[in-house]
């Protein structure tokens, strides 16, 4: 099996973290100031989640996660806010000092004991739950899984069956809010849990917050072939959430997750090697832009026009790019694709 | 909210304009007698004013604002009073005459360090309990990320204290700067000394849960400064310094010696003068471990203790600050607590060219071992 993602949860959220997470260093240089333009609220979830976190506030970050938890309410960038407050999150947990092993236990040590001060509490027992996953990927490395040395890969399974047992041990408490769902998806998808189960997993936790869209997030970066999934599967998943959000944000949905699936595995073989359609996707992306118009979803949707070969959207789209262009939005390519894009369409 | 973009430029107005001043002697324009006061000394300098400054978006209580004002205030209005007893002491120190730009730089040390005097003096136990009160609020370091140690950041600090202790702490401080600028004697606190708590983690198999060493647990900034960076400066980002004191104090809340975590905490919203002089700004030294030019223009000397320790398999050794003895010459009659550590670099840099391997013991022939050697800084 291919295992090549560095690791769940960063990977998965990439479309947006790519643009909007610095390293802790910058999370130190930063303060909100009234002088400096006020920032858009994606980015100041984000930064409070990283700086709550990053000092140790517990208090601060479960207040920050309990005032987004509430389902409903979507931010500018068509994204549940929880999606920036664990973009936050990972600016942490993806830290990497000079010694990066100590640092990972100090982060073990704090979340843990989060988990003996707030036991209620569904974010600590998450925390502490992907502090263990962060170590379990130290361990296992960031390369395909035939580099991997066995002792390498016991490490990893060790610190991931601790992190499941751990929120099973304490079930009530961490699935109380999705928070929980979504961090046991990602411990699922690397202990090949079948896409039934995590299908019916995700089910139960979209019962308690239909609108973090996280939980779908994770079942696609699991579903994926490289993981436990196939195409099938993964078409399967996408449509009945399509299906199910259809009446209040059209194809937004069917959209979304197959522009995730190609971050984590299809990138520009996603009509080919996927159940993906364009037309869908398409429709997906304007009923995404009339709702929650921003850049890099723009973007996005010019890469896949590109990658559909669908001339009359890119040509439809490439000059509302000239002042908006995000290489991020670009698969691995970035610039270089949109360039080769640019050039396409002014030879067709 | 503070800005910290317009503070962090403000900074290096002030840094510059601090080490301008410095190397110029404030270029007064008058030959300046025995007994008269010169003009250009009649006046603060400009860049404490600026370090007093109160940004107007600073996140503090209205009342709490108005009382650090005016507490500002008290120090420009002390400096005409002060300033006559600094000119004789370090007339007499020098033994008579000083020409006017020895004298005017010594009078800006000396201005720097009674703002660090300031606050490491204690006032008393109600003083302390405030402090430890605030140590414990979670959101203590909140709103000083990105900020050096100004008179702001003190303020800000302030505002952490829980409301019914706040009052009765800030006039303690109030009370404190009574003794600014006058000759004031205290122990050198030995800066950083947090480096000696022991923070290796123990060492983990997979599968075995995080094992500390510590009774609270470290938050991530103060383990990526620990335990992620071998051999990191004392971070001059406030935010850094508050957090890692923070938990410093918390871990040791229970000791008998958590008057010396309190003494770091109160050390480290010192304006010392790695915050306030650019040293790159000074010709470079010769050699590495020549006599470090900033320092000799500021007249600072002195001893600095080091301890080397030898590994078994590793002829270089790890080297520390034991003690130190600092003399400047601007600061005469004062620990000159806001310069202590300007000759540990270049002294550890000297001890680690000079030093070798003790011969190893009979009984003793792999073990590790320590020594410790003697710096003398002295200016012809």
């Amino acid at each position: 099996m291919k295992r090549r993602g560095r690791r769940g949860l960063a990977s998965v959220a990439c479309c947006t973290m790519l643009v909007l997470a610095p390293m802790p260093s910058a999370v130190r240089a930063q303060s909100p100031s009234a002088t400096e333009p006020k920032k858009n609220q994606v980015e100041e979830i984000r930064s409070e989640a990283s700086r709550s976190f990053w000092r140790g506030d517990f208090e601060s970050l479960a207040r920050l996660h309990d005032a987004h938890s509430p389902p409903g309410r979507l931010l500018p960038n068509g994204r549940s806010p929880l999606a920036s407050f664990e973009s936050g999150l990972h600016t942490v947990l993806d830290h990497a000092p000079a010694q990066r092993l100590p640092y990972l236990l100090a982060l073990e040590a704090q979340t843990l004991a989060w988990t003996k001060a707030y036991p209620k509490s569904s974010l600590a027992h998450s925390l502490y739950a992907l502090a263990l996953l962060e170590t379990a990927w130290y361990h296992r490395g960031t390369g395909f899984a035939r580099t991997v040395l066995p002792q390498a890969w016991k490490a990893f399974d060790e610190r991931v069956a601790m992190a499941q047992s751990h929120l099973l041990a304490h079930r009530e408490a961490a699935m109380s809010q999705s928070e929980g769902f979504v961090t046991m998806l990602a411990l699922g998808r690397v202990s090949r849990w079948t896409p039934d189960q995590l299908i019916a997993f995700a089910r139960a936790g979209s019962a308690i917050n239909p609108t973090d869209d996280r939980i779908h997030q994770r079942v696609v970066a699991a579903l994926v072939p490289k993981w436990a999934g196939d195409a099938v599967s993964l078409d399967r998943y996408i449509n009945e959430v399509a299906e199910r959000t259809r009446a209040a944000r059209g194809e937004t949905m069917y959209a979304l997750m197959y522009s995730w699936a190609a971050d984590e595995e299809f990138e520009g073989g996603l009509f080919e090697q996927s159940a993906a359609r364009w037309p869908r996707m398409r429709q997906g992306f304007r009923d995404l832009l009339l709702r929650h118009e921003n850049p890099f979803q723009r973007n996005r949707f010019a890469y896949f026009a590109c990658v559909a070969q669908d001339i009359d959207t890119v040509r439809e789209l490439l000059p509302g790019l000239a002042d908006s262009f995000d290489p991020q939005a670009w698969g691995d390519g970035k610039t270089a694709t949109y360039e080769t894009c640019k050039a396409w369409a002014a030879r067709q | 909210m503070l800005s910290v973009r317009s503070i962090h430029h403000k900074l290096r107005m002030i840094a510059a304009a601090a080490v301008c001043a410095l190397m110029a002697g404030f270029s007064p324009s008058t030959a300046w007698g025995q007994s008269a006061l010169p003009a250009w000394a009649a006046q603060p300098p400009a860049w404490l004013r600026e370090y007093l400054e109160l940004p107007r978006d600073l996140a503090v209580d209205e009342a709490l604002r108005k009382r650090a004002e005016a507490m500002a205030e008290q120090i420009v209005a002390r400096w005409p009073q002060v300033i006559d007893s600094w000119i004789a002491e370090r007339r007499q120190s020098a033994g008579g005459a000083i020409d006017d730009a020895n004298l005017a730089s010594g009078l800006q040390l000396r201005a720097l360090n009674e703002l660090a005097l300031w606050r490491v003096h204690a006032g008393g136990l109600g003083f302390d309990a405030a402090w430890s009160a605030a140590l414990r609020n979670p959101a203590l370091c909140a709103n000083v990320s990105g900020i050096r140690p100004t008179f702001a950041a003190l303020v800000l600090s302030w505002q952490a204290i829980p409301a019914q202790l706040r009052g009765a702490h800030v006039e303690a401080e109030a009370l404190l700067l009574q003794r600014w600028g006058k000759l004031a004697q205290l122990p050198l606190p030995p800066v950083a000394a947090l480096r000696a708590i022991p923070v290796t983690p123990r060492p983990l198999g997979a599968g075995v849960v995080a094992d500390h060493a510590w009774r609270v647990p470290m938050p991530p900034v103060v383990a990526s400064y620990l335990l992620g960076t071998p051999g990191g400066a004392w971070h001059q980002d406030a935010f850094v310094r508050c957090v890692v004191l923070q938990w410093g104090w918390r871990e040791r809340e229970a000791d008998p010696d958590v008057g010396e975590g309190l003494m770091q905490w109160r050390l480290a919203q010192a304006p010392i003068w790695d915050i306030w002089f650019d040293e790159s700004r000074f010709p470079k030294p010769e050699s590495d471990d020549a006599y470090p030019p900033m320092a000799a223009r500021l007249g600072v000397s002195g001893t600095v203790r080091i301890a080397l320790r030898f590994a078994p398999d590793n002829d270089k050794p790890n080297a520390r600050v034991v003690s130190r003895s600092i003399r400047v010459d601007g600061v005469p009659g004062v620990n000159p607590i806001a310069f202590q550590t300007m000759l540990d670099a270049a002294s550890i840099r000297r001890a680690l060219r000079t030093a070798k391997r003790p011969q190893p013991s009979a009984d003793a022939p792999s073990a590790d071992a320590e020594i410790e050697i003697e710096i003398v800084w002295k200016l012809e």
